[in-house]
Formats: C-alpha cells, structure tokens, sequence
C-alpha cells in the first residue's frame, strides 16, 4: 500500500527551538520582511550558508510601536545569531536583546 | 557589573534622558568619558562630564602624545596604539597602564608585546567599531586573544561611541566573543568594570 503522508517525527530528534525579543532603535520605517532580510542575510554572511540553514531562522512577530521583534532561532545556534546582532547598527541603529525564552507563550507574557 | 568607554562627542550628539535610558536597559553602570590630549592645551581645555541618574560618569584621556601625561587621580589614562612604534613606547611607559587599540591596517602587536605587557602588568583594550568597519581587525583581534591568553594579559572591549548607533548591548557582545573561544568566566571577568581597577 502506497504511503500518502510522512510520520511525525519524533521529539528526540525535532530541532530545540529559542524565541528571542529584539528592540532597535531606527528612525527609518522598516518593514517585517526588510528586518527579516537584514537578519538573515547578515547572519549568512558571518556564518556560511549552512550555518544559516541548520540555524532555520523565523521573525515570529513584529510590533512597529515599540520597534520591538520577536525570532524563532534553533538552540544551537543562538549564540551566533545574538553574536551577529553586533554588525547590524547602521542598518538598524541601537539593538538591544530583551527576553530569551524556550516557548512563544512566555515570550509573549512578559 | 558593565562598563563602557565612550568619546565625549557621544554626550554632545545625543540628549542626555535618552542616554541615560539607554544606558540603564543596558546595564551600563560606568562610562567612562574619553578626551583626546596631545598636549598640554588639550588638557587644560574645558572637559565637564554632567550626572546622569544611577550611572557612574567618569573621565579618560586618550593619551597620543606620551610627552605630557596629566598627573590627574582617579582618572583613566589610555595609551593610545595604531602603529608598532607607539605601542612600543606606550608598554615601557611607566605611567599608565592601559593600551587602546592594538590593532592597525596591519599587524601590529606581535608575542615580544604581549609578553611585556604581561611584564609591566598592563590591560589591552580593543575597540569593537574597527570589527564593524572591516573584516581585516576581526582577523588581528583573533590572532591577538589568542597570544594574550597564552601570555594570561588581561583585556577588555569597549564601544569609544560618538552616536548611539554605535553603542552595544553587553549581551550581544558576550555571545560574540564565543567566536574568539574564550570560556564563559573569562568573558564574564574581562566585561566586569572591576577590570580596569
């Protein structure tokens, strides 16, 4: 019999995922798909291509007021992304990492 | 707790409030305030740091001419590197104690440097904005951790900000220095403002 749909793959080997809040200070109106863009493509430039793929990087949330976003980054790679975060100050001004969390309902409390 | 070292045009571009904001969701409870002096004239110029509230604002002299070296207590007195020469004239200097950036369009700061900074007990600092501008500081500075962590010669990082663009948040910049590998206690010692007691 023809299989029509993938097993679901098991906790143990599902990638452990962090939810990090970002601010910035940019006077400039940035979209969500510009941030995201900046993000990414700063972040493949320091770590390589793979590193950028393995690291599944995901804007989560965006709220313009406070200028404040929420990232989906896997566990392993979190260092690095806030590392990368270093580089982004002409594009996006001052950043600041306010919250890690492991699950967005937290990150979504405070 | 954090510290950073900032130039004064920082305090002359940007409101005070805000700083003072800005500083206080970063964490920063000392500033050090830096004045370039190549002589006596500079020094005597007006250099007046205001009060911000629960931050600790003190003064630094960024030393380019070691001819005149202010007497002044209670003051940070960095030497100021940029070329093999100076840096050597800075680390037999008696009077300071402190080296502002060891890195240059080449290298230079090799082993004989840091092991006289070992020697003579000094602190290098490095300044974190040569690694936004090129990759070729990124380059120097991971070859000079390594030599100053042979030699055990203590370091720090700072911003030297003229805008507040260019300041960091302290976590960001302790998730980067992992690159350099340096262990946790090591980063959490070198980012401490007691370091440059």
């Amino acid at each position: 019999m023809l299989k029509k749909k993938i097993n679901v793959i098991k906790p143990t080997l599902r990638h452990k995922k962090r939810y990090i809040t970002i601010n910035f200070l940019e006077s400039k109106e940035l979209t969500k798909k510009d941030i995201f863009y900046i993000v990414s493509k700063n972040f493949r430039n320091i770590y390589g291509l793979f590193a950028y793929l393995d690291a599944n990087i995901y804007l989560v949330d965006f709220v313009d007021k406070n200028k404040s976003v929420i990232f989906r980054v896997n566990k392993d790679y979190l260092r690095k992304f806030i590392g990368s975060l270093l580089f982004l100050n002409k594009t996006m001004g001052l950043i600041t990492v306010k919250h890690i969390n492991t699950t967005l309902k937290s990150e979504n409390n405070k | 707790m954090y510290f950073d070292i900032v130039s004064e045009d920082l305090l002359k571009n940007e409101k005070l409030l805000e700083l003072e904001n800005i500083f206080n969701s970063l964490k920063i409870r000392t500033v050090y305030v830096t004045k370039v002096i190549k002589n006596k004239k500079d020094y005597e110029s007006e250099f007046i740091l205001p009060s911000l509230d629960g931050i600790n604002l003190k003064k630094a002299y960024i030393l380019e001419n070691l001819n005149f070296i202010p007497e002044e207590k209670d003051v940070l007195k960095l030497g100021f590197g940029g070329s093999v020469s100076n840096i050597s004239r800075v680390l037999n200097n008696k009077n300071i104690k402190y080296l502002l950036n060891p890195v240059g369009d080449k290298l230079i700061f090799d082993e004989e440097s840091a092991r006289l900074s070992r020697i003579n007990n000094f602190k290098i600092i490095f300044n974190i904005n040569l690694w936004r501008n090129s990759t070729n500081s990124i380059k120097q500075t991971i070859f000079l951790i390594k030599i100053l962590k042979k030699h055990m010669v203590d370091m720090s990082f700072c911003t030297l900000a003229r805008n507040k663009s260019e300041l960091l948040d302290p976590v960001i910049l302790k998730d980067f220095l992992y690159n350099f590998n340096l262990n946790r206690e090591i980063i959490d010692r070198f980012l401490d403002d007691k370091i440059l007691c």
